[in-house]
């Protein structure tokens, strides 16, 4: 049968079977969505909640490559845009394989990326600040961190958006695709790319977009970050993953490196969201099989890892804009005293 | 509420055509119908979202698809029994080579009769019934390849089969 003939038959058979179908009142489509409810109450919850977090998996098992589709976007909510003499606020604990004790991590970062927090007292005071200030010069710092790369970035990128990352953040696209194809060149050659670790350009850009997700950033972007993820090859959807906080949340995973080259052949990164509001929460990375790695910083030759061991696992308590350095947000107060570093040169 | 007059008119504008297309797929009206409900059902508790979404049919179609192919996998080992009994049908009337092309869809394996219904039914390229599917490119054009073969073949046993019942 001939292609044209072939559409034409077939088209015709839809329009016939449309005409045979008349929607039901709207209302009884919502009694409906009622009445199912209550009846999946107890065993299709898994799906509901694969649905409910804007995420269908293809049926078959939830790990199945590619399982991941992002249907909904989050909601755009208005967000203020940061002021670049306000500060960016984050607060992390990490649990680590080998740290007895888990820690947080609280830093503060000018919105205009040009100074930064890195320690402070615990103690508040209402103002007048002991503040240590010092100053670091830019292109050397860039130079120890990318050696091996010709076009080093020459300005100080602001500590919010897309310019976190990208040189230009204006020409980025901020469809999934355009974004997804943007983060790619921007992964490509690993000793330009932000993440020094990863051995194919998929693996650096899921990590990439793990550390983007951290940070501060317009709710489209965000949104985009989220249908980008679900691109990647090998994205898959983990349910019940808990962060290090303890918190519950459902996970996008993928194979990644963080050891060095060849690592994502036995190491998986989890990025986790929030179930139902889909705010991001942490990251784990978890062994996929048991490996013996030579020769890492532990005083000993090695290191066994064994499958199921989760060797880093962190969660984002804090992620806010304050205005003052060295506050917290919803407090007036500040540190009592604080190291103050200043970019210079860039 | 402006939201909610949104997701009628969306709803009465997509609602004969998403049945139409699932009918071909699963074979019956009633699942067809069944699935494409549950998914506008899904779709109206979430509206607020899909709405600003670049093709919230899209969207209904995919839970849709998902819905009737899932609930095809659990009706299979109904099957084998139903097969035997004689199916009530209270279906119109068509003419004869429309009932040849309903049948020869109905013996086409799911997966084949999903690339048809995508690409000639809902007039999708063969990038978004990809995309629709979650499959590469690829897959797709070889499955529309098979199912068009396999239809053909069909069809032409059809057609023939006078010939040889008097030869």
């Amino acid at each position: 049968m001939r292609e044209d003939e072939l559409r034409r038959q077939i088209a015709e058979l839809v329009a016939d079977n449309a005409d045979r179908a008349t929607p039901p009142p709207i209302a009884a489509i919502r009694r409906r969505r009622r009445r199912r409810r209550a009846r999946l109450a107890s065993g299709a919850v898994l799906l509901i909640a694969a649905v409910a977090a804007s995420l269908v998996a293809v049926q078959g098992p939830l790990r199945r490559q590619v399982t991941v589709v992002p249907v909904v976007t989050q909601p755009p909510r208005p967000t203020p845009d940061p002021r670049p003499r306000q500060w960016v606020y984050s607060k992390e604990l990490r649990v680590e394989q080998g740290v007895r004790k888990p820690w947080t991590h609280e830093q503060w970062i000018r919105v205009d990326g040009r100074k930064f927090i890195s320690s402070a007292s615990n103690r508040r005071v209402a103002r007048g600040s002991k503040v240590r200030r010092e100053r670091m010069d830019w292109p050397s710092a860039q130079v120890a961190r990318f050696p091996r790369c010709p076009s080093r970035p020459e300005r100080i990128p602001p500590a919010v958006g897309l310019g976190r990352f990208f040189p230009n953040p204006a020409a980025v696209p901020t469809d999934p695709d355009g974004l997804l194809t943007a983060i790619y060149q921007l992964v490509e050659d690993p000793d330009c790319a932000p993440i020094p670790v990863g051995d194919t350009v998929q693996d650096r850009a899921f990590m990439l977009i793990e550390g983007m997700l951290e940070g501060v950033l317009p709710a489209d972007v965000r949104a985009a970050l989220y249908r980008a993820l679900a691109r990647i090859p090998g994205v898959t959807v983990v349910h019940g993953v808990t962060d290090a906080a303890g918190r519950r949340g459902v996970a996008f995973a993928r194979a990644a490196a963080i050891e060095g080259r060849g690592s994502s052949g036995w190491l998986r990164l989890e990025i986790i969201l929030d179930r139902s509001t889909y705010r991001y929460l942490g990251a784990r990375h978890v062994v996929t099989r048991d490996y013996f790695l030579l020769n890492v910083p532990s005083g000993s030759k090695g290191t066994q890892f064994r499958k199921g061991q989760v060797p880093v696992s962190r969660a984002q308590l804090a992620l806010a804009v304050v205005d003052a350095p060295c506050q917290r947000p919803g407090e007036t107060t500040v540190c009592a005293a604080y190291l103050e570093t200043t970019w210079v040169g860039g | 509420m402006r939201t909610d007059k949104d997701f009628e008119d969306f709803y009465q504008a997509n609602y004969p055509r998403l049945v139409g297309q699932l009918t071909v797929v699963t074979g019956s009206l009633e699942d067809a119908e069944d699935a494409v409900q549950e998914a506008f059902a899904r779709a109206s508790t979430r509206w607020a979202r899909l709405r600003a979404y670049d093709a919230p049919e899209a969207w209904v179609r995919r839970v849709a698809l998902n819905l009737a192919t899932s609930g095809l996998r659990r009706a299979r080992h109904q099957l084998a029994i139903l097969a035997r009994l004689p199916t009530p049908t209270a279906e119109p009337q068509h003419p004869t080579d429309r009932l040849a092309i309903e049948a020869g869809l109905r013996r086409l394996p799911l997966r084949h009769r999903q690339v048809l219904v995508l690409h000639y039914g809902a007039d999708l390229p063969v990038e978004q019934v990809a995309q629709q599917l979650r499959l590469p490119t690829g897959t797709v054009k070889s499955r529309l390849a098979r199912a068009r073969a396999a239809l053909g073949a069909y069809l032409d046993d059809v057609q023939e089969e006078p010939r040889h019942a008097r030869g």
